[in-house]
């Protein structure tokens, strides 16, 4: 399979009011092959908007990629000229963010915005590229489209406007689809139906598909390959599978059991203490040693490298690396 | 109530509240939407019930009819056997200030000019609950350390701003339980936390409910989180309540298709 999205060692740094620069990811690596899915998981603050964001080009103004290499479709996206990057936005790569209400243009229809894509990347236009867009809502399930076409990001519920943008994601026909807490807003219910829409579209799309989420389950639903982000660096990659039924990293190992599940016993949830910390406030060994039940005297003066500790399977952490080294 | 006996704490007998349809949803016709169609339930003193259902079921104006945030156009609220409807002046004040509610959204709910101290000392001082200023500082770092927060002067001195979002949803709780309730309406409290943070609180709801012998109303779209914290649970759609019982025992033969949907989302969450 060729490779789509190549990230490596990627660092960025954000410019704070005082005129103090902080690195706010240092270390995350991905890749995505084509027809590929990826989750990539993290809490808050831990990088993964703004790893993405980078894929594109899109960061603000003040955040800066100092290190690392970022290649889509065998573009060098760090050294791309405007035409190459307006080509690579929703030609190459579709996006869609976590807030439909924003990310839609409150005064323009459905049908413009979907229809849009199509007129940038594949030059359709007119009545051609409104049918191909009704084609689309219908593919996600706004059915009649015709309503929907018309209609204002207004007169949408939750779940219809995150179909909506979904469809202006698609329209460009992007070879991969970028989903950043898609269905954080939504319902369980109407969550459970865009993740089983989303795996129809990329079947028959034969569409690559990186999900961010807090949500480790619900990425382990969607992705074929999870990297679980902590404080702006990748601390495990693998098959979704098996990370799920065999965390190695004590972070992902606490993500899982902090979530509560239906099937769960009931009671008092196991937590993990603290919080993430900020980037001003890394700690200069394992950043996730303060929080770290297993955590032992080296974890708090040396940071762990990311090691393939088994075919497939890399993780950052001592346990493992010791591992590593006994066996080998 | 059933189970526990004695008068309920706080009980719905037929609530409606319809509201007028404004603006153009798709599909839509005239006249009213029925918020909630005749709902009764009852909450035992010290009991935790769980609120579940879908999107526009009408969850959230169940609970804010049960704050008494709004009035239903039928049906009776009653506290502690009085009808809220009936009660006038400090009695009124007295019952509502017993129910309180926390949102989803603490980021909405709190004022973000106000210091962290004077969100949750005001309702102590609206209220005349506590008098004096030092003991007033005392019982505004007790409810801060009862929500899991230290009232250093770094964090009282600090705007909601500055806060991460479960520490906002934190000082939101503290600044419920200032008021002295005997009842917390939760409206999604953790749905827009981090997984890993939603343990957590929802832990500490299950701390403060033994703490203050408090009964809950824990409104979620998330059977997983109404079943790890609550005992008894309503479904809601459309505005009815279509099932109703012990948290094991509706998960493990629902008898709505709508408990079903949910039970089936949550499963394939996890």
């Amino acid at each position: 399979m060729s490779r789509l999205v190549d990230v490596r060692s990627l660092a960025v740094e954000v410019a704070a009011g005082n005129g103090v620069r902080h690195r706010v990811v240092d270390g995350v690596s991905f890749a995505v092959d084509e027809g590929e899915t990826l989750g990539v998981v993290g809490e808050s603050g831990c990088g993964k908007t703004i790893s993405t964001m980078a894929l594109l080009r899109l960061l603000p103004d003040s955040a800066r990629v100092v290190r690392g290499v970022v290649s889509v479709a065998g573009v060098d996206v760090l050294a791309a000229g405007e035409d190459e990057l307006i080509r690579l936005r929703g030609g190459v790569v579709g996006m869609v963010f976590q807030d439909p209400s924003q990310a839609l243009d409150p005064v323009r229809t459905v049908g413009a915005q979907v229809a849009e894509a199509a007129f940038l990347h594949r030059g359709v236009r007119g009545r051609e590229a409104l049918r191909e867009a009704a084609l689309l809502l219908e593919e996600l399930g706004l059915t009649p489209p015709e309503p929907f076409l018309r209609a204002y990001p207004h007169q949408l519920s939750g779940g219809q406007k995150q179909r909506a943008l979904l469809a202006t994601a698609l329209s460009g026909r992007p070879r991969l689809l970028v989903a950043d807490e898609l269905t954080s807003a939504l319902d369980s219910v109407a969550r459970a139906q865009l993740v089983e829409l989303l795996g129809g579209l990329r079947a028959r799309r034969g569409l690559a598909l990186v999900a961010i989420s807090h949500d480790l389950a619900l990425v382990a639903s969607i992705a074929g390959r999870v990297v679980v982000l902590y404080a702006g660096e990748t601390v495990e990659t693998g098959p979704a599978r098996d990370v799920f039924a065999e965390p190695l990293h004590p972070y992902t190992v606490a993500l899982l059991a902090a979530a509560p599940r239906a099937a769960g016993p009931t009671g008092p949830l196991p937590s993990i203490p603290g919080i993430v910390p900020r980037p001003s406030e890394w700690p200069s060994g394992c950043r996730f040693a303060p929080r770290c039940a297993r955590a032992f005297d080296r974890c708090r003066v040396a940071r762990p490298a990311l090691v393939e500790v088994r075919p497939d399977r890399s993780v950052r952490c001592f346990l493992h690396a010791d591992d590593e080294a006994r066996d080998g | 109530m059933g189970e526990r006996g004695g008068m309920p704490v706080l009980e719905a007998r037929g609530v409606v509240r319809r509201y007028p349809r404004r603006g153009l949803t798709i599909g839509d016709g005239p006249g009213s939407v029925v918020a909630v169609n005749g709902v009764s339930l009852a909450l035992a003193d010290g009991e935790v019930l769980g609120i579940i259902g879908r999107s526009g079921a009408g969850k959230s104006t169940l609970g804010r009819i049960l704050a008494g945030l709004e009035r239903p156009d039928e049906g009776e609220v009653l506290f502690a056997g009085e009808r809220l409807s009936a009660l006038r002046g400090e009695a009124y004040r007295r019952a509502r200030r017993r129910v309180q509610i926390v949102f989803q959204d603490p980021a909405a709910a709190l004022n973000p000019r106000h210091s962290i101290e004077r969100i949750v000392a005001e309702p102590i001082v609206v209220n005349g609950l506590v008098r004096g200023r030092e003991a007033r500082g005392e019982r505004v770092a007790e409810l801060l350390a009862a929500v899991g927060l230290q009232a250093t002067t770094g964090l009282l001195g600090r705007r909601p701003g500055e806060l991460s979002g479960g520490e906002r949803q934190r000082v939101a709780i503290a600044r419920a339980l200032a008021c002295e309730p005997r009842v917390l309406v939760l409206d999604e409290p953790v749905s827009l936390l981090d997984v890993s943070v939603q343990g957590r609180l929802l832990n500490l709801l299950l701390d403060l409910r033994a703490c203050f012998s408090l009964a809950m109303v824990l409104i979620t779209h998330d059977l997983a989180v109404a079943a790890r914290v609550a005992e008894r649970i309503v479904v809601m759609h459309a505005g009815r309540t279509v099932e109703e019982g012990r948290v094991a025992e509706v998960m493990r033969a629902p008898r709505s298709p709508y408990t079903l949907e949910l039970l089936e989302a949550a499963s394939l969450a996890g």
